[in-house]
């Protein structure tokens, strides 16, 4: 049962190859499984299930349905849905629309697998699987030269925080002698503890493109925009925050783990929101959003309400992938992403507006459902720390600055273009649908919301304070303030900083520089040195093997060359002897025989031929001598 | 007057016969000598019908159907005689050469 | 009685071996076959002997005429038919005693070492009548083959040295038999 939500999308992925020649049905096919997919999830969160699989050697993968993961298993399908719609329908002049589809499907199957995941084992399969589904997604267009490097560097990235978890589920089995997070929760909190959480948070951190792994986010925004909208806002990266909000329990015994969360995902969120605020480049603005949204989620999360982190999860699931396939739709219809040239507010009037309710929730404006969420994490913040709190406040003044540029920006009033390639109905329906999901949040704001949440996560929200809500609204207007006086001035591209500036902050501070720098130059220099190295050392041994045999062989070859030879020769000799002795035999005996044997019956005939004369008297004479005979034979046989 | 005096005087003329036709060079007198042959069994044939059969005709028959062997052998031969005189100018049986080797 | 037909069946036994004998000798060529007319007359007399009277009877006739025949044939083909010059026309002559007497003496020794029936002619019966009963009875189908026979025989004969022969006529190209013999 709990299985269900995995194998739906499975089996729509498998049905997508089959027919992949009739491409009326794939948009259908694909959407039925997810569609399937989400009402398991519903009803496997309705009842709260769990189940296992033995994998062998006293292994089992488990499963299960509970806390937080009941929202998740509902919400991963839900966006993925509206999403793959959208991209069946933008993408169906695309000739490689199943493959595309297909790993969709696939996709959400892992996701949904990592996210009821009750062991390490399960998590890390549905971990490695959902990386993999990115980077095939990211190549998608491969004929292009530069989708296939981008894919690598977003999936050596996020491999190489992986390993942390690898650490991590190797640590688990030394501790408690299994992979189940109920175990290691049982067990003792010892350094073996301290290591898993350390892996943990270096692969979450590497997932959810948190410093200093975040730039593989920009090399993941080479994707189609529904990939993007989907993978790299929605879930995947959210992966890795769910993954510390599921373990947060276990893992909150190590004294610096929350520290180390907060630490993370407050200066991401700050340096993050710089990002986007500085980039010009629609998708990849949204990119550096998406990292500094999820660092506000590791603050609550390190504070320790992971309550506040999952509804922050949820609300930023919705208004990113709208604001996501907003930005495909610019890229169809202006043909660009470049915010200089962007302006399709009066060319795209609904599309504008739909993109608008994103970007408030991104702002987290009120009353809607985000700014809900973001009044928790704050909250959350100011029970960790004062600093911590101040913090989060500027890192929500900055995410009002550049959710409001980027509108303006991207859909602003501008000349009405000639638009190339309108938006499709199904397009424009999607974006309405997730429009419709992030206004709805806003009855969180309605009393009974936070009630709800807790029963809906099985945690405990922060008790807000009402200064908090003040703070809130103020950084509302005041960012609302600064981003109208910048566009009055034309400044909003730039944001008021000097272009050489503006471009070391928009490429992620100069990480990406110092990563290559660092790490990716040296570790090369190496392997190439060991390259070397075995080229000359061990293929030297190999090559004089070699020649030490091929010259052994040649001595072998000419020693039986002069035997066999020599034994040739005297078979030879010794035949030519046989075949004279056996020629004289031949000629003296054998013929003399035939030819005696020749003459003797010429002799005969010559004989006989002398009683052919011609003369009837002599026939009578041997008829009389004959009859006679005969006579005498009947007398005496009788 | 017994079976078996019958039978050597038929056997004396068979005898002499055989002599006749082997020896002699002319056909006609080979056809003598044949007619002697057929005397000797004439007589047999007689003599049988006489002592053994106890007077069925069949025996009178015998010797009626040898007489009318000698009739035609002797038309035929005499016949074939002139007939081999015209084509290859032989009376003798030397003169016949032919099948020779 | 019997005694008398005894000597009389060795004398014509006796001389019709003897003027058999007497054909080869003799250098005439007419005489050759008038003592093979003997001959054959003694035999008919043995016939006769031998209660066959009409078999003997119609033998004699027969060869008289046969013999009349073969007198013409004898001067037609033979050089010396008066016998005026004697000459012997013989080849293989030992061969030929030797085969001669080899088959006298092979009939001879069946004649009188083998066992035969006796079973006589009845002394009441009629052998001539009862051969002509059986002619006209039955082996009236041999009596009419052999009448048969002899008609094609008449044919044959006729066809056979009529006066245009295959290789021309009769006439050409005759030519005196040699006096020389080739040798066998």
């Amino acid at each position: 049962m709990v299985w269900l939500p995995v194998v739906f999308p499975l089996a729509g992925a498998a049905l997508v190859l089959s027919v992949r020649r009739r491409r009326a049905w794939l948009g259908p096919v694909v959407v039925a499984s997810l569609l399937g997919s989400l009402g398991t999830a519903a009803l496997a969160a309705a009842s709260g299930a769990r189940s296992s699989w033995s994998w062998g050697a006293g292994i089992d993968l488990g499963v299960e349905v509970a806390g937080v993961s009941r929202v998740m298993v509902v919400l991963v399908p839900l966006v993925a849905v509206v999403v793959v719609s959208f991209a069946a329908s933008s993408m169906r002049e695309d000739e490689a629309l199943p493959r595309l589809l297909a790993l969709l499907a696939g996709f959400v199957a892992a996701m949904e697998l990592l996210v009821v995941a009750a062991d390490f084992l399960t998590l890390l399969i549905g971990w490695e699987l959902v990386g993999a589904a990115s980077w095939a997604l990211i190549g998608h267009d491969w004929r292009n030269a530069q989708a296939p490097m981008f894919a690598k560097e977003a999936f050596v990235t996020t491999r190489f925080g992986d390993l942390g978890l690898y650490v991590a589920a190797g640590a688990t089995f030394a501790s408690v002698g299994s992979f189940q997070f109920a175990d290691l929760a049982a067990g003792p909190n010892d350094r073996w503890l301290a290591i898993v959480a350390g892996g943990v948070v270096v692969a979450a951190a590497a997932k959810s493109a948190q410093l200093p792994f975040s730039p593989w986010l920009f090399s993941a925004m080479a994707g189609p925009t529904p990939v993007s909208a989907l993978l790299h806002s929605a879930t995947m990266v959210a992966a890795g925050g769910y993954a510390l909000i599921r373990l947060e329990l276990i893992l909150s015994a190590v004294s610096w783990f929350g520290p180390l969360v907060v630490g993370l995902g407050l200066s991401t969120a700050l340096a993050g929101g710089v990002v986007a605020f500085a980039q010009s480049d629609l998708k990849r603005a949204l990119a550096g959003s998406t990292s500094a949204q999820y660092g506000l989620m590791l603050v609550a999360i390190g504070a320790g309400f992971t309550a506040a982190g999952m509804a922050q999860l949820t609300a930023h699931a919705f208004f990113k992938a709208l604001l996501f396939l907003g930005a495909g739709v610019a890229l169809h219809g202006g043909g660009t992403l470049d915010l200089a040239k962007l302006r399709l507010g009066s060319s795209l009037p609904t599309v504008a507006l739909l993109f608008g309710v994103g970007a408030a929730g991104l702002a987290a404006v009120p009353p809607l459902g985000a700014a809900f969420t973001k009044e928790a994490v704050l909250a959350a913040a100011f029970e960790s720390g004062v600093w911590v709190g101040s913090g989060v406040a500027v890192a929500g003044l900055l995410s009002v600055l550049y959710a409001a540029r980027l509108h303006i920006l991207a859909y602003g009033r501008g000349p009405v273009l000639e638009i190339e390639v309108g938006p499709h109905p199904v397009e424009v329906w999607a974006l309405a649908i997730l429009a419709a999901f992030t206004l709805a949040l806003s009855a969180l704001w309605l009393p009974g919301g936070k009630e709800l949440v807790s029963e809906l996560t099985g945690a405990e929200l922060p008790e807000g304070q009402s200064w908090e809500l003040a703070v809130s609204v103020l950084s509302v207007v005041v960012g609302f303030v600064v981003v109208w006086l910048l566009w009055r001035r034309n400044l909003l591209l730039s944001g008021g900083l000097p272009s050489r500036i503006r471009g070391f902050l928009a490429n992620w501070w100069g990480i990406p520089d110092l990563t290559r720098r660092a790490v990716v130059d040296p570790l090369i220099n190496v392997s190439n040195r060991l390259a070397e190295g075995d080229g000359s050392v061990i293929d030297a041994l190999v090559r004089a093997i070699a020649g030490s045999v091929v010259g052994v062989s040649q001595r072998l070859r000419h020693l039986v060359e002069i035997l066999v030879d020599r034994v040739v020769d005297g078979v030879g000799s010794g035949t030519i002897l046989t075949a004279r002795g056996s020629q004289k035999f031949d000629d003296g005996t054998v013929d003399a025989t035939v030819e005696a044997i020749g003459a003797g019956i010429r002799f005969g005939g010559d004989q006989s031929r002398r009683s052919q004369t011609g003369m009837a008297h002599h026939y009578y004479t041997l008829l009389v001598g004959g009859s006679v005979v005969l006579f005498i034979v009947a007398a005496i046989w009788r | 007057m017994t079976l078996e005096a019958v039978l050597l005087v038929s056997a004396a003329l068979f005898g002499i016969g055989v002599y006749g036709a082997l020896s002699q060079q002319s056909f006609v007198m080979i056809m003598m000598g044949l007619e002697l042959m057929l005397n000797g069994a004439i007589v047999a044939a007689v003599g049988f019908w006489w002592g053994t059969t106890g007077g069925n005709p069949e025996g009178q028959l015998l010797a009626i159907v040898v007489m009318a062997v000698m009739a035609i052998e002797g038309a035929i031969g005499f016949a074939l005689v002139t007939n081999v005189y015209r084509v290859r100018k032989a009376d003798i049986t030397e003169k016949l050469r032919k099948l020779r080797g | 009685m019997s005694g008398v037909i005894d000597l009389l069946f060795w004398a014509f036994g006796a001389s019709a071996v003897v003027t058999g004998w007497l054909v080869f000798r003799t250098d005439s060529m007419v005489r050759a076959a008038y003592w093979l007319m003997a001959s054959f007359v003694a035999v008919g007399g043995i016939l006769v002997l031998l209660d066959a009277q009409f078999l003997g009877l119609i033998l004699i006739l027969m060869m008289a005429g046969e013999m009349t025949i073969m007198a013409i044939f004898m001067v037609m083909f033979m050089m010396n038919p008066a016998g005026l010059n004697p000459m012997t026309m013989v080849h293989q002559h030992r061969a030929s005693i030797i085969s001669g007497a080899g088959a006298f003496i092979v009939l001879a020794l069946v004649a009188l070492f083998a066992n035969f029936l006796a079973e006589p002619v009845p002394t009441g019966a009629e052998p001539t009548v009862d051969l002509g009963v059986e002619l006209l009875g039955g082996s009236m189908l041999v009596f009419e083959t052999a009448g048969v026979a002899l008609l094609a025989v008449m044919i044959g004969a006729v066809a056979l040295v009529s006066q245009q022969g295959r290789f021309g006529d009769a006439e050409a190209g005759s030519l005196e038999p040699s006096l020389e013999t080739e040798g066998p």
